[in-house]
């Protein structure tokens, strides 16, 4: 008996959302700042998507 | 206590109003509308998924099928948190967004109409959810109104029209940034409400493993009134291949589990943010939420029973007469501080709440935007208008099925599951394969997308409408057309989830499609996986 719970299956279940709630902490904390790298570009890109939509909607035209 | 709870409520309403506000202040453009203007905070779309993901069922009514099956239904919180937020996240999250981008997609159907160039994907996908969705909508919408019902002592119709206006007045005006604004403040609610209650049982209790092996120590009495069905007591699984087994492994942990990736008013959220370092963050805050959420109300829905025994000599479903659904109100009545029920009641409501919001949100743009606007060349002055007027249509339809169906079903509880159910399942089997093979399969052809979202829809349309007994036989049409409530005659097939069936053969027809078909354009391919092949 672990935790005071009998069977293997709810034993793994319990720590097994324990653990998963760890993962995303774990890969959050190593990946905080990962994957924005691009960001001027990306900023640049939703500049040119914003104005192309707001020109879309300025003219009523839709795809 | 009566002062305590109107004070709650009406600081809580008014600060959802107040949010809705300001994302109606904020929304100039189609994107602000539908996207949330695509630079959402990483903690507010973390929240936002999560307070949508989780419904009041999802506390209320499988918290008191925990106090039934008993811990083993932790499983789901374990997919919940590893497939629901984890794989979700950083495995299609990461692709969804930066492909959306490539796609110019403002919704879930037309991500996939142009990822496939199938027009006809992304209105009939846009009908499917305009179609299946009301009813999930209406089990949220009479989960809530009963809830405030009992609690307000307030008649149901009343009690269903305020619940409906208020959600309904925030999201047509506030939009995306309206849903997730408040969906944020909502899901802060339910956060605080969820992390007291697990303290509160606990202590109460005399601790986590006294707590347990009270529960532990019942065994003899879940044996004795469901041994025959396979339960081995509260914190051991069911004997496997048993009927209490099938019921838990497929329909609670498969069912719920894996339906949850391909929810579209969840993928929406992934294509809010402005880059993958967004999605990075808001793994750690939803994973923890969701285990707050689910993780909590199984733990404390299991422990009903220890705590139901030591005051009424009675197991927990013996203590609320068998309604599963009363089994959590009734524990936090009569085991909680006063002023906490007013502060679980403000949870309950907020869960239902911002759950309510995202679904009127995405059946308005998948009818307005994807089937009115894109599969029948019906325009008004803007996009914006076109999915306010249909989310309005849409708002109308669900608030007039959960003003009907609770006539018509037992205490209406049981239509709660089935809406439910039934919308996880359709979604999983029509769309998870083709999802799937947008993100990460070139030779994915637009034939095979279609014929997934066909055959993916109509085996579970058939494993719903006329074999899974918890379906079938509440929406009648089987007894009808053939006198029978399933057309399964083993008990084992009846308990079977449409998802076990239906999404091996959307996922086999895709494949077998894709093979016998002509491979995709190349530079459309090229142009659809741009940027999206880096490192994570």
């Amino acid at each position: 008996m672990i935790l005071g719970l009998e069977g293997a299956g709810v034993i793994a279940a319990y720590l097994g959302a324990i653990i998963s709630v760890l993962v995303c902490i774990i890969y959050g904390i190593v990946n905080w700042n990962k994957s924005g790298e691009n960001e001027s570009k990306q900023i640049e890109e939703e500049i040119q998507w914003e104005k192309k939509e707001t020109l879309q909607e300025m003219s009523g035209v839709k795809k | 206590m009566n002062t305590i709870l109107i004070i709650v409520v009406i600081f809580y309403l008014l600060t959802t109003a107040l949010l809705g506000y300001i994302g109606y202040r904020q929304t100039k453009s189609t994107a602000d509308y539908l996207l949330a203007g695509r630079k959402v905070h990483p903690v507010v779309m973390a929240i936002s998924y999560g307070a949508t993901f989780i419904s009041t069922s999802a506390i209320i009514g499988f918290g008191g099928a925990a106090a039934v099956y008993g811990m083993g239904v932790l499983w789901l919180t374990v997919l919940n948190i590893f497939i629901g937020i984890f794989i979700a996240f950083a495995i299609f999250g990461k692709r969804t967004r930066k492909m959306g981008h490539n796609l110019d997609a403002h919704t879930f159907p037309e991500f996939i109409g142009k990822r496939f160039q199938s027009p006809f994907l992304q209105w009939a996908s846009g009908l499917l959810i305009f179609v299946a969705m009301p009813l999930y909508a209406g089990a949220v919408i009479i989960g809530g109104a009963q809830f405030i019902t009992e609690t307000l002592h307030i008649n149901y119709e009343m009690a269903l029209l305020c619940f409906v206006s208020i959600v309904a007045l925030y999201v047509v005006m506030g939009g995306l940034k309206g849903v997730m604004y408040t969906d944020a403040f909502q899901g802060t609610i339910m956060f605080i409400g969820m992390a007291l209650l697990l303290i509160f049982t606990y202590v109460k209790l005399g601790g986590v493993i006294k707590a347990h092996e009270a529960l532990t120590a019942l065994k003899p009495e879940a044996v004795k009134i469901f041994g025959a069905m396979g339960h081995q007591g509260w914190t051991s699984m069911p004997q496997a291949g048993s009927v209490f087994w099938w019921q838990l492994v497929s329909t609670v942990v498969m069912g719920v589990g894996i339906g949850v990736l391909a929810q579209p008013q969840l993928i929406v959220r992934f294509m809010t943010v402005k880059s993958n370092r967004e999605i990075n963050r808001a793994v750690l805050i939803g994973g923890v939420f969701i285990f707050m959420m689910t993780g909590v109300a199984f733990i404390v829905g299991a422990l009903t029973n220890v705590y139901f025994h030591k005051t009424l000599g009675k197991i927990a479903i013996v203590a609320v007469s068998k309604k599963t659904d009363s089994i959590i109100p009734l524990f936090i009545n009569s085991a909680m501080p006063q002023w906490f029920t007013a502060v679980f009641m403000v949870t309950l409501l907020a869960a239902a709440m911002s759950t309510l919001s995202s679904q009127f949100h995405t059946m308005g743009s998948a009818f307005g935007r994807d089937f009115l606007e894109y599969g029948m060349k019906i325009k008004t002055k803007s996009t914006i208008l076109t999915t306010k007027i249909a989310m309005l249509f849409a708002i109308c339809i669900s608030a007039l099925l959960a003003y009907v169906l609770p006539n018509f079903f037992e205490q209406g509880t049981a239509i709660i599951a089935v809406g439910t159910a039934i919308f996880f399942g359709l979604c999983a089997a029509a769309f998870l394969p083709l999802y799937f093979g947008a993100l990460y399969i070139k030779a994915t052809t637009r034939q095979s997308a279609i014929a997934c979202f066909v055959s993916g829809a109509m085996v579970s349309a058939f494993w719903i409408f006329f074999v899974h007994i918890k379906e079938s036989k509440p929406l009648g049409i089987c007894k009808a057309l053939f006198g029978v409530d399933s057309l399964a005659s083993s008990v084992l097939l009846q308990n079977i989830d449409p998802i076990i069936v239906s999404l091996p053969v959307s996922i086999l027809v895709t494949i077998i499609v894709s093979m016998m078909t002509k491979a995709p354009d190349k530079d459309h391919l090229q142009s659809v996986f741009s940027g999206v092949i880096t490192k994570v």
